[in-house]
């Protein structure tokens, strides 16, 4: 049996879930514990968590401790989200309740919450499937956030977190009045989610609506059904807009936390169902916690995460205006160097897919500018967030394109002083790779289509073209220097044309 | 599919491809592709092209042919300069040109020349209230354009090129004291002869050579690569002497000379010192690419494409630059001119106030436009990435400086207040870094109370209470949330001013 514990420090609660697993994957809830305390109140109000709450949030922690004492469990994770996350002395917060508690707290990045979440979805939404097949937004709606992940055919269009979750929202228009306070919030409400909206190609059509988080629990209460209705939302609405915390809380029965987030939480879920044009909205109600121990207990798994990185890539290729076909064209020539020169470079799967990933961001920087490619394609890919990616496969890529372009004139970067010197040898392998793999399709005209390379004493290789490849030889010799340097060997391109 | 055009800018020392898109009222260059052929060299050697150099130059074209073909050109010019226009049998090159590649090919006259890279300059300068001087710097000829309030007044043609003076005087690959004196008598005197009496208040000066010495003060001054660069005379008398001192091996080591101009760069220096002389002029400006995008923007006023910048109604060109940098980033165009529109407001009432200058208006205006430019990138940070943009971007009338500064305001118009361990910002001056907190401190409000991005406040008046800053708000629509994202980003200003911010 494997047993795991997962905490989960909210902005509205600390909740605990401690499970069992056993050779088959079967589950076994052991305990749940859910222990209000609305960090989010602080945080999103004044910026940071008050030393009162510090200390209530290092009580709430010992408590948790002795059950991880009475399951005897050493295998637990305990995940802050953005009541933490965002508040100016998390540092402190994670410092403090460690010292006091003996329990490590981490920071959940806001990407990798919402994958947690999509991914668990995915394997327990009846059609989850067909659902994405046909455009589907993954809303998980909870105290301090509204996070979407937005998918099709396998593609993730867009993910990430809005800082607008009820909570948040609740406390940001707090002096408004609650007779006009739903005006304040419907108003935001539309133009977070517009915005998210508008970066979206139009032409990808959204139909579906996937809720999760929090908020579903109130769903639950509320309606107690397995589908929401648009009618359901918007009658409910009508009805509490205008109303006070007391009147809200008579009127639904709810308690006094959920009643006060519930405006927000309609808007939230009205809106989206607007956006995407469903009548209703299933969901999943897994806690999170649960979800993370089905996620670190390795129960759910991403099968076709590869595939899905890789479409996500090109997408964000295709928004900086990178030219798709040369970017396929160059993929072709840089995975058969790599194959080919194995022995070489002695580098493994994971660096393929670090050198996959730098052909298709290669250019993105030239939205910028025509200056300064090097500098501006490591920006952007260091500021792209791929649910699900391996951390290190954008950290390596931004250096590695980095290193493919950067000009006699820039500089080494800051970290390469914190790298280890295999680390960065492998950084100059891929990107001797990613420069030749370039200079074969320099003229973006796809004139050499095969390649076989020899290696003796010096690599040569054989390119077959259906027309002279003037620029691709030129650019070839121009760019060569670096694996020279790197691999200490001589390259050479020799070209056949075939008229045919 | 965006209308695509090729232009071709052949020259004594290189030939320059550009392609360009031509989206809504702007072009974009997709594609800049060189190869130094000298063949100036050539024919001041030889009076004309040689075998070889027709070779040469057809090698080219077909190579640059394949970068045109691949992007789907609808509309292409090659322009010759100097030495097609000096050569003894141009048309011998152009017959094999045309039937080789298919090309046609335009031999300009100097005046023409000028006359294109003024045209590209007013997509750089805002011309309307002065008088500028644009120089074009080639390897076989200068070409001087006066512009006078916007308007080209005249274009004069002289054979001063850099390359062709060099070889006149100099006989070996380090001048002597003697040759540079020739030269520069030699400068004076054909300067003398075309140079128009009048009163300059800016000159410009292009060509690949010239522009390698901004490079050079650009390097040593730890500036962006910009297109536009300013150099004082003081450094470019420094560098004159630098380079009169050094063999072309020694002057190719300095970081910033393309090697292949190394030899050039003195001619270039000194023309340039002189004509700045004669002007009194205390710096100068170059920006590259100059002719190039002068043919672009007429081949597209001929195929009736008229460019944002252009047009009759047209404002500024900085403030149109800016437009179009937020177009690019697909930016909300409404609300960042309302909040522009607010920070003006803000501005004005606060300015003695906050003991700011007229012209910082122009850092303030820049920032509110492109403040949200950075939700491209992505929504979170996106005040981060706003900042790389607009520093890594290239803005009319803006100095490194300045362009630091307007990232930093659009930096701070949400979330953390300026920080010690903020590196961007603890380098700036300490006069800038108040500037930034005083201009961010109004955006940020001016932000807040665009908060639903619908233009609610329609107007606000600001006035001193008590000591406290007093915004009166008017609207004919519900502006709780105006108000309430006015007093959630207050913060900045009351911490830099001191007072109290209260909106009404």
């Amino acid at each position: 049996m494997n047993r795991i514990a997962i905490i989960n420090i909210g902005a509205s609660a600390f909740r605990m879930y401690v499970g069992e697993y056993d050779s088959g994957g079967n589950e076994r809830t052991l305990d749940y514990l859910v222990k209000p305390l609305r960090l989010g109140t602080d945080t999103f109000s004044q910026g940071y968590i008050s030393l009162e709450n510090v200390k209530k949030a290092t009580e709430i922690l010992n408590l948790f401790r002795l059950k991880l004492d009475e399951y005897d469990i050493k295998n637990y994770k305990a995940m802050c989200t953005s009541g933490v996350r965002e508040a100016t002395n998390r540092d402190f917060f994670l410092d403090y309740t460690m010292l006091h508690s003996d329990i490590k707290l981490e920071i959940l990045d806001p990407s990798d919450e919402v994958y947690i979440k999509y991914l668990s979805a995915k394997q327990t939404v009846n059609d989850f499937k067909q659902l994405e097949k046909e455009g589907l937004v993954f809303a998980n709606v909870s105290s301090g956030n509204v996070m979407l992940n937005i998918s099709r055919k396998n593609l993730t269009i867009y993910a990430g977190s809005l800082p607008y979750g009820s909570l948040r929202l609740r406390q940001m228009f707090r002096s408004i009045s609650h007779l006009k306070r739903h005006k304040a919030i419907e108003e935001h409400v539309r133009v977070m989610i517009s915005r998210i909206i508008s970066t979206i190609d139009p032409k990808i059509k959204l139909r579906h609506l996937l809720g999760s988080g929090s908020s579903i629990n109130i769903m639950i209460r509320l309606f107690n059904e397995n589908v929401i209705t648009l009618p359901q939302l918007k009658d409910l609405y009508e009805v509490i807009r205008t109303m006070s915390l007391a009147e809200i809380q008579q009127e639904t029965g709810l308690r006094k936390d959920e009643a006060s987030v519930l405006v927000p939480t309609l808007i939230t879920y009205i809106h989206l169902l607007d956006i995407v044009g469903s009548k209703s909205f299933t969901f999943s109600n897994l806690s999170f916690p649960h979800i993370m121990s089905l996620y670190y207990s390795g129960q759910i798994k991403d099968r076709q995460v590869d595939s899905r990185v890789t479409l996500t890539l090109f997408s964000i290729a295709e928004k900086y205006r990178a030219n798709i076909k040369h970017a396929k064209w160059v993929l072709k020539f840089a995975r058969k160097i790599f194959k080919e020169l194995d022995d070489l470079h002695s580098l493994g799967i994971k660096h393929l897919k670090v050198l996959e990933a730098s052909v298709i961001l290669n250019d993105v920087g030239y939205y910028v500018a025509d200056e300064n490619l090097a500098g501006n394609s490591l920006y952007i890919i260091r500021s792209l967030k791929i649910p699900g990616a391996d951390p290190d496969l954008l950290r390596i890529t931004s250096s590695v394109v980095y290193e493919a372009n950067r000009t006699t004139a820039q500089r080494d970067l800051q970290e390469y002083a914190y790298l280890s010197p295999v680390e960065l040898l492998n950084i100059k392998k891929l990107a001797a790779i990613l420069r030749l793999a370039k200079a074969l399709d320099y003229s973006h005209n796809r004139h050499i289509y095969e390649l076989d390379i020899s290696i003796g004493d010096h690599v040569i290789i054989y390119a077959q073209a259906e027309k002279e490849p003037y620029l691709e030889m030129y650019a070839f010799d121009q760019q060569k220097q670096l694996f020279i340097e790197t691999f200490g060997v001589s390259i050479d391109l020799r070209a056949k044309v075939n008229y045919d | 599919m965006p209308t695509t055009v090729a232009v071709i800018d052949m020259g004594s020392n290189s030939f320059r491809l550009q392609i360009s898109e031509i989206i809504s009222g702007t072009y974009k260059v997709i594609e800049d592709y060189k190869e130094v052929l000298r063949i100036g060299d050539v024919v001041y050697n030889t009076g004309g092209f040689t075998q070889e150099a027709i070779s040469r130059v057809l090698e080219t074209l077909r190579r640059m042919r394949i970068f045109m073909d691949n992007n789907n050109v609808s509309s292409y010019r090659l322009v010759g300069t100097a030495p097609f226009r000096d050569a003894n049998n141009t048309e011998q090159l152009l017959t094999a040109v045309k039937e080789a590649t298919g090309f046609e090919i335009d031999v300009i006259s100097g005046e023409e020349e000028a006359r294109l890279i003024w045209l590209a300059a007013t997509g750089y300068f805002n011309l309307s209230d002065i008088n500028a001087l644009f120089v074009d710097i080639g390897g076989g000829s200068v070409e001087l354009s006066y512009s006078i309030n916007g308007s080209l007044a005249e274009s004069i043609s002289t054979p001063l090129g850099c390359s062709r003076i060099t070889y006149e005087f100099v006989s070996k690959n380090k001048a002597k004291d003697d040759e540079i004196k020739k030269m520069k008598n030699y400068i004076f005197q054909e300067l003398t002869k075309v140079m128009a009496e009048r009163v300059i208040d800016k000159i410009v000066f292009t060509g690949g050579t010239v522009n390698s010495l901004a490079q050079v003060h650009a390097r040593r001054s730890n500036m962006s690569d910009s297109i536009v660069k300013y150099v004082d005379t003081v450094f470019l008398n420094h560098l004159v002497n630098e380079l009169a001192g050094k063999n072309y091996e020694d002057r190719a080591k300095i970081p910033g000379i393309e090697p292949e101009r190394a030899d050039m760069s003195l001619a270039a220096g000194l023309i340039v010192q002189e004509l700045l002389e004669q002007y009194e002029m205390k710096g100068f400006y170059t920006f590259s690419g100059g002719l190039r995008n002068g043919i672009t923007i007429d081949l597209l006023n001929k195929i009736g494409i008229e460019l944002l910048f252009q047009k009759e109604d047209a404002l500024d060109v900085r403030y149109i630059k800016l437009l179009e940098t937020g177009r690019k980033y697909n930016y909300e165009e409404d609300h960042a001119l309302h909040v522009t529109f607010l920070s003006k407001r803000l501005f004005d009432c606060l300015r003695k106030e906050l003991d700011l200058k007229k012209h910082d208006w122009l850092l303030l205006e820049a920032a509110a436009i492109l403040h949200d430019i950075g939700q491209h990138i992505s929504y979170s940070d996106h005040h981060k990435h706003s900042h790389y943009l607009i520093k890594n971007t290239e803005m009319v009338e803006y100095s490194d400086i300045h362009k630091d500064i307007v990232a930093n305001i659009a930096r701070y118009h949400r979330r953390g207040l300026p920080k010690p361990k903020h590196y961007e910002f603890q380098k700036l001056s300490g006069s800038d870094k108040r500037k930034v907190e005083l201009l961010a401190g109004i955006l940020r409000i001016a932000d807040g109370l665009d908060r639903s991005h619908t233009a609610a406040v329609k107007d606000i008046e600001v006035t001193q209470r008590n000591k406290n800053i007093v915004i009166r708000i008017f609207s004919a629509k519900n502006v709780d949330m105006e108000i309430a994202g006015a007093e959630k980003k207050k913060d900045l200003l009351e911490a830099v001013t001191g007072k109290k911010v209260i909106v009404e």
